[in-house]
């Protein structure tokens, strides 16, 4: 109880706050404002330290417990404590080493990752584009003529298929597109709003 | 202020009058039924069959940061926790909850942590298992890639914000798990979600999660407000169109 008297006011009136910067220019609630964005920053630089902790401890738990899949927990903590150990002797994330482990390591493993999307798109398209109703089948043929029209052996097909892909990109996929990011903003103002005027709590009770 | 200041501040009151409004019309004269969004109904049978079997429901919430322009989602991704939370706990099962952003992580292990609390009642409750898997994208998918092929794993939800990592954890999903739901506001992940789930969130409707779960009468009362905003929008549009013609 004591917990929601104070952190419904102090969210309503920095949220407050930082709206009403939007609207009004005036430089002390400008630096006000400022101030209040970079302590969130400072709390989500706290919270991803206690996310690490949080990480470990899942890890270190399972390796404990002598679970079947230890090794990758293992792994994870070695390399954990590998990057933490190089980041502070080399003198932070900006150095050189740390740099060539990023460029070396990580992106490589996440462009490996990213591979894997070519074949799950294959396996995906596979599933819905099984004809099951009227709105499967729209979908495959506005499916197949954009596949077509981007491709030379569509148009050796028909000249005029490039000119309805972009027909259909520029008439219903826009305004489906637009339609949908109305709704989105909508959505967003009024979950903004519930927080703002204190009927949205997701913090507290 | 510039003219676009004007509206904007015009439209912002009008929807919290229209907000207040909407409230009071809850219980009142507001229609008991809105239009079926079967995701919903998936959800639910997503939840009942976790208890059912006695098997994890995994929720993702994505990786939207609470500081950052994708919040909303994530926060409509906490109401859809919040409900499945209230109902497994009630006989003493939790969720598996993943994130990739660490803020999301300590808001979500609070939301089910005072859930667990209150619904003690009757059965040894389950501890809440809130896990930030990492802050990457592709990283993210790979950690909730692997918690899916685990068979413990009943039923996947996935609402909150999303890149084209989506697709790396809602394939193994609609493979591996008996119910999976999908939801996301990112035009571009849509048809990821679509393709991968039976029923889905699409769009605004990804905000309407506390009105339909958990019948809050303020979150109803916004979905009249932004129905209301929707249409004014939409006259001025066509205002706008008959000027810009005529003159």
């Amino acid at each position: 109880m004591l917990g929601r008297l104070v952190s419904v006011p102090v969210a309503m009136g920095v949220g407050l706050l930082v709206l009403a910067s939007y609207f009004v220019t005036d430089v002390q609630l400008d630096a006000l404002v400022s101030g209040l964005v970079y302590s969130a920053s400072v709390v989500a630089a706290f919270a991803l330290l206690l996310g690490l902790v949080n990480l470990a401890r899942f890890h270190l738990a399972r390796v404990r417990t002598r679970s079947p899949e230890s090794i990758y927990s293992i792994v994870l903590i070695g390399a954990l404590a590998a990057t933490l150990a190089l980041g502070f002797i080399s003198g932070g994330p900006n150095s050189q080493w740390m740099q060539h482990l990023f460029d070396s390591v990580l992106f490589p493993l996440q462009a490996a990752i990213y591979s894997l999307l070519a074949f799950f798109i294959v396996t995906a398209t596979y599933r819905t584009f099984r004809v099951r109703s009227v709105e499967t089948a729209l979908f495959v043929i506005f499916a197949v003529v954009v596949l077509l029209g981007q491709t030379p052996a569509g148009i050796l097909l028909w000249d005029a298929l490039p000119m309805i892909k972009d027909w259909i990109f520029d008439v219903p996929v826009l305004a489906g597109t637009r339609g949908i990011l109305m709704g989105v903003a909508l959505g967003s103002l009024a979950t903004g709003m519930r927080v703002l005027v204190g009927v949205g709590r997701p913090y507290a009770d | 202020m510039s003219e676009i200041q004007h509206i904007l501040l015009s439209l912002l009151l009008i929807f919290v009058m229209a907000l207040i409004i909407g409230r009071w019309r809850v219980g009142k004269w507001m229609p008991a039924e809105w239009r079926v969004i079967p995701a919903f109904d998936r959800l639910s049978h997503a939840v009942q069959r976790a208890i059912e079997r006695g098997r994890a429901l995994h929720l993702a919430l994505g990786r939207g940061a609470l500081w950052s322009s994708t919040a909303t989602d994530s926060l409509a991704g906490v109401e859809a926790l919040r409900s499945i939370a209230e109902h497994l706990s009630l006989v003493g099962q939790m969720p598996l909850v993943t994130t990739g952003d660490a803020t999301l992580q300590l808001l979500a292990e609070d939301s089910v942590h005072r859930i667990g609390c209150r619904n003690k009642a009757g059965f040894s409750q389950a501890k809440p298992d809130v896990r930030w898997l990492t802050a990457t994208p592709a990283a993210y998918a790979a950690g909730v890639m692997d918690i899916l092929k685990d068979d413990t794993v009943e039923a996947n939800a996935m609402i909150g914000f999303f890149g084209t990592e989506y697709l790396l954890m809602g394939e193994p999903g609609a493979q591996r798990a008996a119910v999976q739901v999908g939801g996301a506001s990112e035009p571009t992940v849509l048809p990821f979600v679509l393709a991968t789930s039976r029923a889905a969130l699409l769009g605004e409707e990804l905000y309407a999660v506390g009105a339909y779960l958990a019948h809050n009468p303020w979150h109803a009362g916004s979905l009249w407000a932004q129905d209301v905003v929707r249409w004014l929008i939409v006259l001025l549009v066509l205002v706008a169109v008959m000027v810009n013609t005529l003159v």
